[in-house]
């Protein structure tokens, strides 16, 4: 179970930034007071336009950010005082984390292996069923400079669930892949849902959120909006697609920074 | 302790999997180090060479006629002699141009100032020469040390019967022993004057191109994050790469030193110096050497963390290179105050990092460092790589600093 409570992330920003932003200010509220509760057998999503704030909640929930306010339990572990111990249960998928580029697919998938202390009888047997359902099989002694887009993201995705994580994070997944990769990725979160574990993503893709989300946590300017199953949201909107229900929230919530 | 065997065979497979960079890191320096050593003395020896083989062109002026015959049967130069009245301006210039390589002058009344030698002054040879010119020195050096020389001896000679009356005393002309000199010491001197030098400069240059991109690159292409996803203790993550760099520098640094050692000896046969070789020898005790491997592994320890802290705090591979050359050029400065400073007694400079270890290794080599100053050295530099790698751990754990948030 992960549950987020009054999470509020500040940055600061240097000279650079303030310029770059064209801001006076110093400080930059990415996340303002964020509280969520995720559970085991679910897919929960996470909502929200560009910069809204879904990445940095997403790496507070997976310790590579310290919460500036507030705090994060992921299975009970505090991610600032046990960061191990959350480290250990959770797989966490982002762009912007990269697998070495002159490595092939299954140096790497071994080597995070290793890293996570998965014993070698069990890497194997991982391997080969994520290898076989993502269909690296064909490509997992290329070095992964070599691999198309598609190819890549297959990669990364077995990767971070190399150690069979309860809890799985995807930063955006199915971003940048072709629609048959996309629905393999997206069948494959079913299926982990299915088997019992806690899957949380984020998108800005409103069709992908209504076929795969159980609920949505929708974040819009650093704060939570709304938090509740897709027929709750559809109730209280008076519509029957996420896509309507999400500009009413953005109209109501967004205030246009001049 | 499995995160850090990991982490530390990733860096080794990165290297030893990539053929170009094998090439570029063991095979090259070789070839390259042999290379120049060889094209330097090759080129030395060839105008040695090419100025031997020269056959001088001297003019001399009014030479008396015992020296002129005498030196019509050498080989290596090749005399003009010009009368008294001759114009040796016009000499003159030609050995600007470089068509004559001496002229000789001898004064008016030579042979008959040698003859009365009691009542005249001394006579006096001129020679004219260009010393820019290496044809012309080698002429002036030839003519005046070869020819004038046994002239002038053979002058004395019949003066007084034998060259030894001219003689009041010699200095060691039979004296073999005349050296006295701890062998081992002395080519520990000399040897302690430039290996530690050249060795921590290696070592230093070694562990810049590998760490600059096993860091400060791995943060730069973003996978240096999905490490920090996993449980491996900080620590353990730094350790892992910075042993494994220090493990790679020493090998680089071996190799250069391997290709100067094939080439030097080669390169001083071609030139006949090998002699200055042969009488080289050095032992060390077993204290030395315990001593040599505990300050060697403190050197690199120190510099790859050095370099380690260097390439955490930098944004990119760029920003870490411009970052570590002052860094680099601090370590060659201190190197070379080591080499130029006879005596480091004092205390005090042992506690100086960077200057300690360079110094007690020279110290160690030479046998003139105190146990107390190298302990002090050891822990001073061991101290000081731990602080730094202690610091880097904690770099990976700024969130600014990683991600630059």
């Amino acid at each position: 179970m992960i549950e987020i409570s009054n999470l509020t992330k500040v940055y600061k920003l240097s000279k650079r930034q303030m310029q770059k932003e064209k801001t006076k200010n110093t400080e930059k509220i990415a996340v303002k007071n964020v509280s969520l509760k995720a559970e085991e057998g679910q897919i929960y999503g996470l909502l929200g336009p560009n910069g809204a704030g879904k990445t940095t909640t997403l790496r507070c929930l997976a310790t590579l950010l310290n919460p500036t306010e507030g705090h994060i339990s992921v299975d009970g572990f505090d991610t600032v005082k046990e960061p191990d111990e959350v480290r250990k249960r959770i797989g966490f998928l982002t762009n912007e984390i990269k697998l070495d580029a002159q490595f092939t697919v299954k140096y790497m998938f071994e080597f995070f292996g290793k890293l996570h202390n998965v014993p070698e009888n069990e890497l194997d047997a991982r391997r080969e069923e994520l290898f076989s359902y993502f269909g690296i099989d064909g490509f997992a002694d290329k070095k992964i400079e070599e691999l198309s887009t598609g190819m890549k993201q297959k990669a990364a995705i077995a990767v971070s669930l190399v150690h069979n994580p309860p809890i799985v994070i995807f930063d955006e997944p199915t971003s940048g892949l072709d629609i048959v990769t996309a629905r393999l990725v997206t069948d494959y979160l079913k299926k982990l849902r299915d088997e019992g574990k806690l899957v949380i993503i984020s998108t800005h893709i409103m069709s992908e959120a209504e076929k795969l989300c159980d609920r949505v946590g929708v974040i819009i300017d650093g704060h939570k909006v709304c938090d509740a199953t897709l027929p709750e949201i559809y109730a209280m909107y008076n519509t029957d697609n996420l896509e309507d229900a999400f500009f009413e929230m953005y109209k109501a919530n967004h205030k246009e920074v001049l | 302790m499995n995160g850090f065997r990991t982490i530390m065979g990733k860096e080794f497979t990165r290297v030893f999997k990539d053929k170009k960079l094998i090439f570029s890191m063991f095979i090259l320096p070789v070839i390259v180090m042999a290379g120049i050593f060889l094209l330097i003395f090759g080129l030395i020896s060839n105008m040695e060479d090419d100025i031997d083989k020269h056959i001088s062109e001297i003019y001399v002026q009014d030479a008396p006629q015992d020296f002129a015959d005498s030196i019509k049967q050498a080989g290596d130069v090749n005399v003009t002699f010009i009368g008294k009245d001759a114009d040796i301006n016009a000499v003159k210039d030609k050995i600007l141009s470089g068509d004559v390589d001496l002229l000789v002058v001898f004064p008016d009344k030579f042979t008959d100032d040698v003859q009365n030698y009691e009542n005249a002054a001394v006579p006096q040879i001129k020679t004219f020469y260009n010393p820019s010119e290496d044809y012309s020195s080698e002429a002036r050096t030839r003519f005046t040390g070869t020819y004038l020389e046994s002239y002038r001896q053979s002058l004395l000679t019949q003066r007084y019967g034998s060259i030894d009356k001219t003689l009041a005393f010699t200095v060691d002309s039979d004296n073999p022993d005349s050296e006295v000199v701890d062998g081992s010491k002395a080519t520990g001197k000399m040897l302690g004057a430039f290996v530690p030098y050249f060795i921590t400069m290696m070592i230093f240059a070694g562990a810049m191109s590998f760490g600059v991109d096993s860091i400060a690159g791995e943060k730069e292409r973003g996978t240096l994050a999905s490490l920090l996803l996993t449980p491996v203790k900080r620590v353990h993550i730094v350790m892992g790469k910075l042993v494994a760099l220090g493990v790679l520098s020493v090998m680089s640094a071996v190799v250069y030193l391997v290709g100067m050692l094939v080439a030097l000896p080669i390169g001083m046969k071609q030139l006949g110096t090998s002699d200055v070789l042969s009488g080289l020898s050095i032992s060390f005790t077993g204290t030395q050497v315990v001593e040599f491997i505990i300050i060697i592994i403190g050197i690199v320890l120190m510099y790859v963390s050095i370099i380690g802290i260097v390439s955490v705090l930098s944004k990119n591979i760029k920003e870490a290179q411009t970052y570590i050359m002052p860094v680099y050029m601090i370590v060659i400065v201190v190197g070379m105050i080591t080499m130029y400073t006879s005596n480091t007694d004092s205390m005090a400079s042992y506690l100086i990092p960077v200057f300690n270890s360079s110094a007690a290794f020279r110290g160690i080599f030479t046998g003139e460092i105190t146990t107390a100053e190298f302990a002090m050295a050891a822990i001073v530099t061991y101290a000081f790589a731990g602080v730094l790698i202690a610091l880097t751990a904690k770099a990976f754990k700024s969130e600014k600093i990683m991600f630059n948030a």
